[in-house]
């Protein structure tokens, strides 16, 4: 890792969590409709990845999907629209939280359907693959996705077929309100890899440093031809499954409960000299600056036109 | 009886724990229908269990505490898996109440239902019985966007082996709820989740209301308005409105989709004449279309006016706010469809 | 003035018809009444004649060329007088937009419908068939539904404002049923309605047939001596055993005990037996429940009590509905044979005539009297068919021919 990619990952998270934090207050207000499941927690995870991702790679993400939306370039200010439901929204306020999409930046959209993404990455990848290209695509998925058959057929299909596809796992421990450990027959979510024929990595998902490390090797794999590699990245949620959730399944003992990836970023970029402590809090009051213009640009955009009820339904 | 006024949520879960208390063979099986399992300190000393969710809306909140986590099972996140298992529990004994969470998961969850619930015993020439009880929930209104706000009951409907009920008020939530338990077929319970916190008086008692028949809950003579789960309160707002003009309007709540109430609906046509079906599906292929395709058949000579349908327009349901009101039916566009049908009936126009 | 030659309807059917021979020229001076040509019909030739006195001014068509009936064939006017440019089958003003729309030339029935697109009246079902029930033209009804459309409002509004006289009619042809009966005395006025109904609602038949009652007579004869010694208190008359003999073979023929209402056909099992009673100002029907579990001298009981009672008026009224099949006797008043109406809606009913004498002939060829016994069943045609009437009357009779068949 370089320090143009360490201030690049540094400003990443940033902006991830004050978006978050401040989604979660605005949704407090009142402001924002329907359900919210916020990042915050996982940072490490889509900058570690989206690190090494060119525009031209291909992501599917989640219901949990604004960390990897802002960390692969998509507009944060049309972001923070499409979440309040206005005219400037990347979706013209017609997705919302779990839809926001920008196919121009490769982001294939936030997904409202658990286990919905594992057969759209690897049809990405087979676009990649059969025009040649010198992409990849990531399919995000959460541990509670795990468990969906989509996850078995979407793995073996990319074997199979030596998709460039990296199947990235973020496990914060709970599927909606219900913990790994009782969800899933195998301790791991890597360990399963081997029946696909393809490697399983699970790495530190708060250190990102492991997460990029882990997700540079697979790329090359990809883009080597060698097919599919799935990346388990242990990790926690900070908030709850959705706003509002009261997270009585959270104990005191939950693996990673009490780290934060952010602020051991920080220190390890400091220490391993990607990145000063001044440049790091510039970094931190530029990504709240930029947060804050994101909700007042979405706060000033007007409710979208009546008529786009009725717009693009067919190409 | 003892009435309460109680919620439409609380009307389900009482409806469910009843029915668990009378027959040990009713389970409730879905993802975090329960939740927190393996969680320590939700463990009571005496080995009884708290939720962590009691269903993502909180309407199963307590049954595990009461029956344990033997009888209300907290599944992975698996929709084919558990629906599968559903099916295959109900076909040899058990009577499962199987929760999808929402009605859009059906795509995972379908082929238990398409292909095996609903056909078993037809295919099997009568030597099996299938009862199982889907509770999802359907419906726009709460800002969940276009995979979490569909309305989905007349998909269901259309499928031969199921019969599909969605209430309308906490009572008839329960007296439903408990008769589709009873059925001994798969019944989809088709909750709107913008009822949830609709209150009402709901007697104590375990009682049932029959499936497969509709409820006249307003009787009039010039114009019949049939309607679906929320959509009954739309009806009765417009019989309100054009009472004022001296229009007398029948309502009739379906209450079942399928096998829906021909018998009522035809004889309240054969009486006004006129005849508009509020279904918040989408406008094609649905139930509002199912009754106007029927009734133009069978009380084609009673018509005093076109068959009017309100639905959905033809769109994925929207996120924005104001775009997703635009969307669902309400009583102003009822009135502009009906304007037509009772413009002879009265001398001012109404909008 | 003008006057148009017209292709004419000459049958039911005939939709176009054929020119066969003009005898005209244009420019021939016509008189009115005058042959201008002969067409023909798939199977007449007719000569059509000018309408007016004038000149042939225009021929619409040559020899074999096929015309839609209500099409302009030629026109007659003054002579120098302008021709209106005709178009091939163009119809004459005096036909109805509907006879047009049956024809089967595709072609002209496009544009027709486009041309007279102004006039189509718009009416929903149930305003055309009420429209139709009163026989009211929808052309002068207006419409004030949406489109325009004629709605049962409208259809009412035009009978109230028809002329006194035919909106009675009118009136009448909806409420004829209510006005039944008016001014009668309330027995009356049941019968009158009850009558009405029953030959509204059904296709009655009757059938005719004698019956032998020698054994009958014999057999009767018998029993009320058994019964005198056992001091049963029953009279055992012949109604008795034609009842006895009726449930019988009722039994076989389930159509025959059985209503028919509102589009329902009902047979029953059991057999609950009207016996039409005449009063002195009117006409009861008690009736004898489960006549089917009865024997002989319980039904002879039975018969007295409900007839005495409904004579003296103290007949529950439960007693006086809810039967299967009615018989009524004729017999004491000389009738012979006669056209019983249907107890509604029951799908049968046996009336019995005067006991006849009557000679015939024994098996070895000598002639010696018999008893015979006239029945008229009348049914219901829409059920049952003439033949399972005459099997009802042909099982009846064997039991009456064979009447130790009624105790077994």
């Amino acid at each position: 890792m370089n320090k143009e990619t360490a201030l690049w990952i540094y400003q990443k998270m940033n902006e991830i969590r004050y978006f978050e934090d401040e989604v979660h207050r605005t949704f407090g207000k009142g402001l924002i409709p329907g359900f919210v499941h916020l990042y915050a927690g996982e940072e490490a995870v889509a900058t570690g990845v989206m690190a090494l991702l060119e525009n031209d790679d291909y992501i599917t993400s989640t219901h949990r999907g604004h960390g990897h939306a802002i960390a692969k370039g998509c507009d944060i200010n049309g972001m923070m629209a499409e979440i309040m439901g206005k005219k400037d929204g990347l979706g013209g306020g017609k997705g919302g939280s779990m839809h926001v999409a920008d196919v121009d930046k490769g982001m294939l959209g936030a997904n409202g359907i658990v286990g919905g993404g594992f057969g759209l990455a690897a049809g990405a990848a087979l676009s990649i693959k059969t025009k040649g290209l010198d992409n990849v695509a990531v399919c995000f998925f959460g541990d509670g996705a795990s468990n969906e058959g989509t996850f078995h057929e979407g793995l073996n299909l990319a074997s199979i077929l030596d998709l460039p596809v990296i199947f990235v796992c973020e496990n914060n421990q709970f599927g909606e309100g219900t913990p790994f450990r009782y969800a899933s027959a195998s301790e791991t979510v890597a360990e399963r890899a081997p029946a696909y024929n393809m490697p399983g990595i699970r790495v530190d998902g708060m250190d990102v440093e492991a997460v990029y490390n882990a997700t540079k090797e697979a790329i090359e794999r990809a883009k080597a031809g060698q097919g599919p590699t799935l990346i388990e990245c242990d990790t926690y949620r900070q908030y709850g499954h959705f706003e509002g959730d009261e997270q009585k399944y959270k104990t005191e003992d939950d693996p990673n409960r009490d780290r934060d990836p952010i602020p051991e970023f920080r220190e390890k970029a400091i220490k391993n000299g990607w990145m000063t402590g001044k440049e790091a809090d510039k970094i931190e009051q530029e990504a709240k600056k930029t947060i804050e213009e994101a909700v007042a640009f979405a706060e000033a955009s007007p409710l979208p036109d009546e008529e786009t009820l009725y717009t693009d339904i067919f190409a | 009886m003892t009435n309460r006024n109680i919620t439409f949520m609380t009307a389900i879960n009482e409806a469910m724990a009843q029915a668990m208390r009378k027959d040990e063979n009713v389970i409730l099986i879905g993802t975090d229908v329960a939740g927190g399992a393996e969680v320590d300190h939700l463990v009571h000393d005496d080995g009884r269990y708290d939720d962590a969710f009691g269903g993502v809306f909180g309407l199963s909140k307590g049954l595990v505490t009461e029956f344990g986590r033997e009888r209300v099972i907290d599944t992975p996140i698996a929709e084919h898996g558990y629906f599968s298992a559903a099916v295959g529990a109900a076909a040899t004994g058990l009577r499962p109440i199987a929760e999808l969470m929402f009605n859009d998961f059906v795509g995972f969850a379908l082929d238990p239902i398409l292909n095996q619930g609903a056909k078993m015993r037809y295919m099997f020439g009568g030597k099996a019985k299938i009862p199982l009880t889907v509770r999802t929930v359907h419906g726009a209104g709460a800002g969940a966007a276009a995979q979490h706000s569909q309305t989905l009951y007349g998909m269901f409907g259309a499928i031969p082996g199921v019969k599909v009920v969605v209430p309308s008020n906490p009572y008839d939530a329960k007296g439903l709820m408990l008769a589709a338990i009873e059925e001994d077929n798969l019944v989809v319970f088709s909750e709107d989740k913008m009822l949830y916190g609709m209150k009402g008086d709901v007697p104590e008692d375990y009682y049932t209301i029959e499936i497969g028949k509709a409820n006249v809950v307003r009787s009039g003579e010039e114009l019949t308005i049939v309607a679906i789960g929320k959509m009954v309160q739309v009806a009765e707002e417009v019989a309100n409105i054009l009472a004022k003009d001296d229009i007398s309007t029948e309502v009739i709540d379906l209450r079942t989709v399928a096998p829906w109430d021909q018998e009522t609906v035809l004889e309240s046509v054969k009486k006004t004449g006129r005849l508009i079906v509020i279904d918040e599906s989408n406008p094609h292929n649905n139930t509002a279309t199912d009754i106007a395709s029927v009734v133009a058949d069978q009380a084609f000579d009673y018509l005093d006016g076109p068959i009017k349908t309100v639905c959905a327009p033809n769109t994925p349901v929207p996120f924005a706010t104001n775009l997703e009101q635009a969307y669902i039916p309400n009583a102003a566009k009822v009135l502009k469809v009906a304007e037509e049908l009772i413009v002879d009936l009265k001398k001012e126009p109404m909008i | 003035m003008q006057g148009t030659i017209v292709m004419p309807k000459l049958g039911m059917t005939m939709k176009e018809g054929t020119i066969v021979e003009w005898y005209k020229e244009i420019g021939d001076p016509v008189a009115k009444g005058e042959a201008v040509l002969m067409i023909s019909s798939d199977k007449l030739n007719q000569d059509i004649e000018a309408p007016i006195d004038g000149m042939l001014l225009a021929r619409n068509g040559e020899v074999d060329d096929e015309l839609e009936v209500g099409a302009v064939i030629g026109v007659v006017g003054a002579k120098g007088s302008v021709v209106p440019e005709i178009e091939k089958n163009a119809s004459a003003p005096t036909v109805t937009a509907a006879e047009i729309s049956k024809t089967t030339d595709q072609q002209s029935t496009v544009e027709k419908s486009s041309e007279s697109k102004s006039a189509r009246i718009f009416i929903t079902p149930l305003a055309r068939r009420m429209a139709a029930e009163n026989e009211l033209d929808i052309q002068s009804i207006k419409g004030t539904g949406g489109n325009g459309r004629i709605t049962k409002q409208d259809v009412l509004r035009a009978i109230a404002e028809l002329p006194k006289e035919e909106a009675a009619v009118a009136a009448d042809t909806v409420k004829t049923r209510t006005k039944v009966g008016e001014g009668l005395t309330p027995m009356r006025k049941a019968i009158a309605q009850n009558m009405r109904n029953s030959l509204e609602q059904s296709a009655q038949l009757t059938l005719h047939r004698k019956v032998t009652a020698d054994s009958l007579l014999d057999f009767q004869k018998l029993l009320a001596k058994e019964i005198e010694s056992n001091a049963i208190d029953a009279r055992l008359t012949l109604t008795v055993f034609l009842a006895k003999a009726t449930v019988l073979a009722l039994q076989s023929l389930k159509k025959m005990n059985a209503t028919y209402a509102e589009g329902r056909l009902t047979e029953f099992d059991e057999v609950h037996l009207g016996i039409a009673t005449s009063l002195e100002n009117g006409l009861v029907v008690p009736v004898i429940q489960n006549a089917h579990q009865m024997t002989i001298s319980q039904l002879a009981k039975e018969m007295k009590t409900v007839s005495e009672a409904a004579r003296n008026g103290t007949a529950d009224p439960g007693l006086l509905t809810g039967s299967t099949f009615t018989i009524t006797n004729l017999g004491a008043t000389g009738i012979e044979y006669f056209t019983p109406i249907l107890n509604a809606p029951e799908t049968g009913i046996l009336g019995v005539g005067a006991l006849q004498d009557e000679l015939t002939l024994t098996e070895d060829g000598s002639v010696k009297v018999s008893k015979k016994i006239p029945l008229s069943l009348t049914f219901d045609h829409q059920i049952l068919d003439g033949a399972d009437a005459a099997q009802f009357l042909g099982s009846l009779s064997s039991i009456i021919e064979s009447p130790f068949r009624l105790v077994l």
